[in-house]
């Protein structure tokens, strides 16, 4: 099948080592005089990004390696409802996280939080929410770093390193992870915020090039458009009934069209890694200046999805080393097909890389999370700083091996299935997390009831639904909603049901006078900036007097 | 470290303490910046409102090119209401000074008012501030 390609292996491996030296000299980027034995420096970067820093680390951390191969592999494989979408997806995504982040930082920066689970516990005063929390946040995300290891495999699959011999296959993955490992441990945030401006970089210089190049070649955007039609209206492979995919979603398909777009959009910014990475700017305005620079990158989703359609007309053919079609490959073949080597092996290089940035955060907030709000919330109330860090380091380890073992020893599909039903589940934490911020109407336990409701409908749905059967259990992330019969989001039904338990659970709470537990956070912490005079951080679990 | 001089004194229960922040109140602005908002989620998503292929742009579908449209509508959207907020926070700011007292080092600058444009080492929207 495939030989392997020197040229564009050892470009893959140059990026590799020069990423590696950059990641653990990350230790000393802008540390503060105590070193990083704290979650503030360690985990949040010591709060130092600016504007353009946080750009890099947000984008990197948003729209991840996994993405940059998922999305045009959907297109290219049944078009825009599944595949598209990613498109308004990100595009409300800013709206919808303009209304909270600024009230988000400030709330955390003057308590010292560090986790959503922290926000939480601080507004409502309730462990066990607030372990909901963390521990929805923690399952969301470990298939999600799981994925950021798919992405690099799928690269060096296409580079011909793969197939039956382990050592081809795991070895380079192996080296990947060794490579992440090392620098989180080391450096913590300010790693992957470095190796972020690099990675961003080299992936606006290669999309720009392919986008502008390869539609030239062949032949302009209209052809590639009306391949991409003649494809998505013949008769499915699977299933000669139905088309094989969506050209322009039907009156049918756009309800599910806007409710994914809708609740990813909400999903995204309740996933830890992407509170942390806001959390780390260093003041409340950052966030919302980047709501508006952020969009760049969506730019860049959209131009990569159409690569999909662009490989249609190109008749790209992403087979994999053990001989079968895989869709997940299209984009580094389509990139193998058409490019030099050394182009080639910088654009493989750039996706390996991308994948290397979210998942070291991923494994910092996933392991922050467990520190503050499982370690310290349950086990030791007295943690010092020291030791949340050292505990920290060791778990974000844990949450990578996890993550290897799901890539080395289970089928990819069971990583792309968890991480859908990651989002589903972490949609449910979005009244505990935000409606806290705006209002203390809800009830802590309206709110916990209202999460679990979300979570046990959407699993369940998730599980029982496939569609045609083409795909096993937690293959879809599409289902018919009650009442209205229409096709929509799981984890959009499931949170219009975890908000009306929330609701209801609230007024008969509310009218019993049963105890909302206390909120150490006071109105001015909403709005406090790096600049207001006075603040200090405290220990998270006392409220500031 | 404590900060003493909170106006309200923390009392554990019950959860809402009668607190009125000033900015936690409905303004003008706040209105203005909502619906801006809203309109940039909502529309993108009325799906059956650009679910055509014609009229094509650079061989872009309908479809295409409209959301692409939106990529930048969204973003100045979000630029718009920061501007927006920002001078309403700035207004406030000048209006009040801060709510939050130091509990120690060198005293705010003069009368408590804008500490902020005379802080030194505040690089960002340097520019922005001095225009004012």
């Amino acid at each position: 099948m495939h030989d392997v390609n020197w040229v564009e292996l050892i470009i893959l491996a140059a990026l590799f080592v020069i990423v590696a030296f950059m990641g653990i000299r990350a230790a000393k980027w802008r540390r503060g005089e105590a070193g990083l034995d704290s979650l503030h420096e360690w985990g949040l970067g010591g709060k130092s990004f600016g504007t353009w820093v946080t750009w890099f680390l947000l984008g990197g951390d948003l729209y991840t390696a996994y993405t940059f191969i998922a999305v045009p592999a959907a297109m290219f494989a049944t078009g825009a409802v599944s595949g598209f979408f990613a498109v308004p997806y990100t595009i409300v995504l800013y709206p919808v996280i303009f209304f909270f982040l600024g009230r988000m930082w400030s709330v955390a920066h003057r308590h010292g939080y560090v986790t959503p689970a922290d926000i939480v516990q601080g507004r409502y005063g309730s462990k066990w929410l607030s372990l909901a929390i963390a521990v929805t946040g923690i399952l969301a995300t470990m298939p999600y770093i799981a994925l950021q290891l798919v992405g690099i495999q799928a690269v060096l699959e296409v580079a011909g390193l793969g197939g039956s011999s382990v050592i081809a296959r795991d070895l380079p993955l192996l080296i990947a992870f060794a490579v992440l490992a090392a620098y989180t441990y080391s450096s913590g945030l300010r790693a992957p915020a470095m190796i972020a401006v690099v990675k961003d970089g080299l992936i606006y210089i290669v999309i720009i090039v392919a986008i502008i190049y390869l539609p030239h070649h062949l032949g302009g955007w209209n052809g590639i458009f009306d391949a991409a039609k003649a494809k998505m209206e013949a008769p499915s492979a699977t299933d000669p009934t139905k088309p094989t995919g969506v050209f322009i979603p039907g009156p049918s398909q756009a309800w599910a069209y806007t409710t994914l777009a809708l609740g990813s959009a909400m999903a995204l910014f309740m996933y830890p890694h992407s509170v942390t990475a806001a959390l780390s700017s260093k003041d409340r305005w950052t966030g919302r200046r980047n709501a508006a620079i952020l969009p760049a990158y969506s730019l860049l989703l959209g131009l990569l999805a159409l690569l999909g359609f662009v490989a249609i007309k190109a008749g790209t053919k992403p087979i994999g080393l053990d001989g079968k079609p895989n869709p997940q490959l299209v984009i580094p073949q389509l990139f193998e097909d058409h490019f030099p080597s050394w182009f080639a092996g910088v654009a493989f290089g750039a996706i390996a890389i991308g994948a290397l940035v979210p998942a070291a955060i991923m494994s910092i907030a996933a392991a922050n999370l467990f520190t503050r709000n499982i370690y310290r919330a349950f086990f030791k109330p007295d943690a010092t700083a020291g030791h949340e860090a050292r505990v920290s380091k060791i778990v974000s380890l844990l949450t990578k091996v996890g993550a290897l073992l799901f890539v080395l020893f289970l089928d990819k599909q069971n990583a792309i299935n968890f991480q859908l039903l990651g989002g589903l589940w972490i949609l449910q934490t979005l009244p505990a997390l935000i409606f806290g911020l705006f209002t203390r109407w809800f009830h802590k336990w309206a709110l916990l009831a209202g999460w679990a409701v979300g979570m046990v409908y959407g699993t369940i749905v998730a599980y029982g639904y496939c569609t045609a059967c083409t795909v096993k259990h937690f293959g879809s992330s599409l289902a018919a909603m009650p009442i209205f019969g229409t096709t929509a989001y799981i984890g959009f039904t499931a949170f219009v049901l975890n908000l009306i338990v929330a609701v209801v659970l609230t007024l008969i709470l509310r009218a019993a006078k049963v105890s909302n537990g206390s909120d150490i956070t006071k109105q001015s912490d909403y709005f406090v900036d790096a600049d207001t005079p006075g603040l200090v951080q405290p220990d998270v679990t006392e409220p500031i007097r | 470290m404590a900060i003493d001089e909170e106006p309200e004194p923390d009392r554990p229960e019950p959860a809402y303490r009668g607190e009125d922040d000033p900015r936690w109140r409905v303004t003008p602005t706040k209105i203005v910046v909502t619906i801006i908002l809203v309109a940039a989620i909502v529309l993108p998503l009325l799906t059956w409102t650009y679910s055509r292929d014609s009229p094509r742009l650079f061989g872009f579908p309908f479809f295409y090119w409209y959301q692409f449209l939106w990529v930048f509508l969204a973003a100045g959207a979000c630029y718009l209401c920061y501007v927006l907020l920002r001078r309403e926070a700035r207004a406030y700011q000048a209006g009040h000074g801060t709510t939050l007292t130091p509990p120690t080092g060198p005293p705010p600058g003069d009368a408590g008012g804008d500490e902020l444009a005379h802080q030194p080492g505040h690089d960002q929207d340097d520019d922005q501030r001095k225009a004012e």
